[in-house]
């Protein structure tokens, strides 16, 4: 039983850490290649 | 910020999917994500204030067109995945824009005061860099590709200001389709016996 809480705990970390990475990687990807210009200057 | 909503519209959107149809998110694992940043990190070099205006003017077209190369790689190697295409179709409209106007993306004094209220004749002056942004002023007329150039411009009403090129409107759907996808249906398993 608490190996198999274990396993579910590592499995729901290991897929928040993948979201995560996920989503920072989306993050600057479109923060490299787009090329908005704001009116402060700088894109985003 | 206008390609930061798009992320997180992705992300609702992907997160809302899967928990309507009852589905574990389906996350997709890209490949060669330090090449990404590698990539990311040389254009903070000469993005980020402070650092940025330390970075000779002439080595940044250089540095630009190479990050963007860099990240070309990058979604090439990850072309399959969900929204990559769209993704890197838009760099590529970014990257050939950019590179055959010296490295730098075109914005013309028009809009550049259209988005800062500042009148050329008081502000802008051609082939001045547009704050620390990727942008460079330049006459429509001198620019090529000019369609491809940041022309666009948000609506008043939105809250946030931003002058934009087509290759951001891909980007934006790439990055949506991508996050998206993390509502999809799994992979079906093959019937065994």
């Amino acid at each position: 039983m608490k190996n198999q809480m274990l396993i579910g705990l590592s499995k729901v970390n290991s897929n928040t850490v993948k979201l995560v990475l996920l989503v920072l990687s989306t993050i600057l990807f479109v923060l490299g290649a787009g090329a908005p210009a704001t009116d402060g200057g700088i894109g985003g | 910020m206008i390609l930061t909503l798009a992320v997180l519209a992705g992300l609702f959107a992907g997160l809302l999917r899967a928990w309507v149809y009852h589905r574990p998110l389906k996350i997709v694992q890209l490949h060669f994500t330090w090449l990404l940043v590698l990539a990311v990190l040389v254009q903070a070099l000469f993005q980020v204030p402070g650092i940025g205006s330390r970075i000779p003017l002439d080595w940044i077209p250089y540095l630009q067109v190479g990050s963007l190369l860099g990240l070309l790689i990058f979604a090439g190697i990850n072309f399959r995945k969900p929204g990559v295409w769209a993704l890197g179709l838009g760099l590529l409209l970014n990257l050939s824009v950019i590179t055959l106007n010296g490295g730098w993306m075109p914005i013309s004094p028009q809009t550049a005061e259209s988005l800062t209220h500042i009148s050329p004749a008081g502000g802008w002056q051609i082939g001045q860099r547009f704050g620390n942004s990727k942008d460079l002023l330049r006459e429509s007329d001198n620019t090529h590709l000019s369609g491809l150039s940041d022309r666009f411009l948000t609506p008043s009403w939105f809250p946030w200001h931003s002058a934009f090129s087509l290759g951001d409107l891909f980007i934006a759907l790439g990055a949506f389709l991508l996050l998206y996808s993390l509502g999809a249906p799994g992979e079906s398993k093959p019937n065994v016996g």
